[in-house]
């Protein structure tokens, strides 16, 4: 990622993440509470584009009584290049929801509760930036809680 | 080639040129909970991707346009189980593997790039 050159303002980007630890609060059999390990927080994301906000979690396929295979289907047709795990993660649900509604174009925010993962989503496999480039988004800003608590940014596109 | 090691706890490594040796130990080193999935970056196109832990361990190919993955038809694809590979999700029982046998599977793509025909692969 590139350096963040957007303009919300830190109590924003505060307020974005209140949101998510709120989502995921209200998640059954969801870990309630963030102790910078990813594997027992799970994950959540929010996804901002064109004035409307998808939220997401690791996790979601099997609770949405979707299969894995009817999710790699959906999002190879859509030109998301998708690796093993990336869709099924919780950037995959904000993206898989964009995907449904039909959103293209236009300049994404991307909130994450934790680091992307090494390998899957960020470089060198771009997970992330294959959806978001298949979704024709002119840029997106991410932002990231680290296991430390504090949140960096940069720009995926 | 790359080699990707992901910790959820944030302290995740990567290593250029890797030996057969690094990747094997590489992928014996996933314990499901902290280090949890291996990437093999060969190029945008051409990588194996390698999750889990030594006892559900799952194993996928993006290679000539496609995502393969590595299904065990001797086990059932309507039983679940929750497999983290960097982040945590429930997986179709015959999509895990001893991680033996995904280093078998990973050997013959690196040396041959071929798909083992001794599982079956689903392509997306």
């Amino acid at each position: 990622m590139g350096r963040y050159v957007g303009d919300l303002d830190n109590a924003a980007i505060a307020g974005r993440f209140d949101d998510l630890l709120e989502y995921r609060q209200g998640l059954s059999n969801f870990p309630s509470q963030l102790t910078g390990n990813r594997s027992a927080d799970g994950v959540t994301a929010l996804l901002e584009v064109n004035g409307r906000t998808y939220r997401g979690h690791n996790g979601w396929a099997r609770r949405s009584g979707v299969s894995p295979d009817e999710i790699r289907t959906r999002h190879a047709q859509a030109g998301f290049k998708p690796n093993a795990n990336t869709p099924f993660h919780a950037k995959g649900h904000v993206f898989d929801q964009a995907l449904q509604a039909g959103e293209s174009g236009g300049v994404a925010r991307l909130f994450v509760d934790s680091t992307f993962c090494k390998a899957g989503c960020q470089w060198p496999f771009n997970g992330v930036e294959n959806m978001a480039r298949a979704l024709g988004f002119e840029r997106v800003e991410v932002f990231i809680r680290l296991p430390n608590g504090h949140i960096v940014s940069g720009l995926l596109l | 080639m790359i080699l990707t090691v992901d910790d959820t706890n944030g302290a995740s490594k990567q290593m250029e040129a890797p030996t057969f040796a690094d990747i094997e130990s590489a992928i014996l080193s996933l314990d499901g909970t902290t280090r949890t999935q291996v990437g093999l970056f060969i190029d945008e196109e051409t990588f194996i991707q390698v999750g889990g832990s030594t006892e559900l361990c799952r194993c996928s190919i993006r290679t000539n346009g496609k995502l393969h993955v590595l299904v065990n038809p001797e086990l059932s694809g309507d039983e679940y189980v929750w497999v983290v590979s960097g982040q945590g999700d429930e997986v179709p029982r015959n999509e895990c593997f001893k991680s033996t046998d995904v280093i078998r599977v990973a050997k013959l793509f690196l040396e041959q790039r071929k798909l083992s025909e001794e599982f079956e692969w689903k392509s997306f």
